[in-house]
């Protein structure tokens, strides 16, 4: 896809309220008679393929190619703009809350700096957002207001443990993932070192509530070795205690980073195959 | 919750302009209650007295949520930019749009490493694998996985340093 076209997948890509918002949204920057960056929104829809020339011609810029590219980047960007102000995504909630605060900080309102940060970090703790958490309690700690007792459970270097643990786990699942098809990669990967140190760590972040993205990639990852092994009745077991995982965190599903998706994939496919091979040995 | 004396605050601490471009989002937005609030406190700040503490007991959330959103953009620092590049990335990843997010994540680790932004850099570095992680298993993919790994922890490291 060359980059001339982001602009018209994005487009492409927009819900009936997200449209919505961003003309009500683009009311806000009228100058004259109407918005040219919704007429280019608009004239782009209509087409099924991307055209740039025939747009070009159509809204007169033939000879002011450097507007009409000034134009198209400027469209993009409102339109993530006005996308960014609808999502309702935690992370993005999160990251919201430490911006705000820092705005209030500059206006020396440190009341409301300290209860914005302290909602910032209530929230990175439920989804287990590492570096938000960290960044919210670093700059919470400088304001001479004491933080409620919810908030101080963990201190800043335990999170950081705890993110640099998850990171192996992280990096174990990608290995997996890239070499499960090989049979050599796979054969004696149990006692290979990188299975066994995120094994270690798993227990030693057992008994803490820390430990979501740690578990769940561990279970992924013996999940699709135990699979490619064809030992498909201990694959089942790992499906699951995936589950258990998501039952024990519902909420997480909501905070979509990358291969949070693969996990249902992956747990889905995991089930589907050991259903097959029970089916072949009945 | 949010009682009335924070948002009293908050409105306390609004700028002219910030209060004029407020005002142009209520109608935008067509949140006539919204406005009629705004304008019931405003009007109670500047008579002083007659702030009513009996109303402690209501929620403001929403009209505080609102005007905190909203005057967001009025503020730009870098780490700001970071922030609101990180959540595009989220939307586009969302709508399956891995090119445009691409660009995105180049953008945001650029300002993060330039400013020694450590947890923005953390958290793009974390979106970078996952963006990877969709591409084909390459051996070049691979060195690419391994080079993020050890951003990843030299930059712990660095915020462990500085504790």
């Amino acid at each position: 896809m060359k980059a001339s076209e982001h602009l018209f997948d994005l487009i492409k890509s927009l819900s009936k309220a997200e449209r919505e918002n961003i003309t009500s949204l683009s009311k806000l920057h009228i100058k004259g008679d109407e918005n040219k960056y919704l007429v280019l929104l608009q004239e782009i829809d209509k087409q099924n393929e991307y055209d740039e020339k025939a747009i070009i011609e159509k809204l007169g810029y033939s000879k002011e190619l450097n507007k009409f590219a000034f134009l198209k980047n400027y469209t993009y960007n409102f339109i993530l703009k006005s996308l960014e102000d609808m999502s309702v995504l935690p992370l993005k909630l999160i990251r919201n809350k430490i911006s705000q605060a820092e705005i209030m900080l500059g206006k020396k309102n440190f009341e409301l700096a300290a209860l914005l940060y302290d909602q910032a970090i209530e929230m990175s703790s439920k989804y287990q957002a590492y570096p938000l958490w960290i960044e919210a309690l670093k700059h919470r700690k400088k304001i001479d207001i004491p933080q409620p007792d919810k908030n101080k459970a963990f201190p800043i270097l335990r999170i950081l443990e705890a993110n640099q643990s998850f990171f192996n786990y992280r990096k174990l699942f990608i290995m997996v993932r890239l070499k499960h098809h090989q049979t050599s990669f796979i054969r004696n990967i149990e006692e290979k070192k990188e299975f066994k140190n995120v094994y270690d760590e798993e227990l030693m972040e057992s008994n803490s509530d820390l430990n979501f993205g740690h578990k769940m990639y561990f279970y992924l990852s013996k999940g699709i070795v135990y699979y490619a092994k064809k030992e498909y009745d201990k694959a089942y077991i790992m499906g699951n205690e995936l589950d258990k995982l998501w039952n024990n965190f519902p909420w997480m599903i909501e905070t979509r980073v990358g291969a949070f998706y693969n996990t249902y994939y992956n747990k889905a496919l995991i089930e589907l195959n050991f259903k097959q091979y029970k089916a072949s040995k009945n | 919750m949010i009682h009335h004396a924070q948002l009293i605050s908050l409105i306390k601490s609004l700028t002219p302009s910030e209060k004029g471009y407020l005002k142009k989002l209520f109608s935008v937005h067509h949140a006539n209650q919204f406005k009629h609030d705004f304008e019931l406190l405003e009007k109670e700040i500047l008579d002083q007295e007659k702030i009513n503490n009996t109303k402690n007991g209501i929620d403001y959330s929403e009209l505080f949520d609102f005007v905190l959103n909203s005057i967001e953009d009025y503020h730009k620092s870098t780490g700001q930019d970071a922030r609101s590049i990180m959540n595009q990335i989220e939307i586009l990843v969302d709508k399956n749009l891995y090119q445009q997010a691409d660009k995105q994540v180049n953008r945001v680790k650029s300002l993060a490493v330039k400013d020694e932004l450590s947890e923005q850099l953390i958290e793009v570095l974390e979106w970078e694998m996952a963006m990877l992680a969709i591409k084909a298993p390459t051996i070049e993919n691979e060195r690419k996985f391994e080079s993020i790994f050890d951003q990843i922890n030299e930059t712990i490291k660095k915020q462990k340093d500085t504790l």
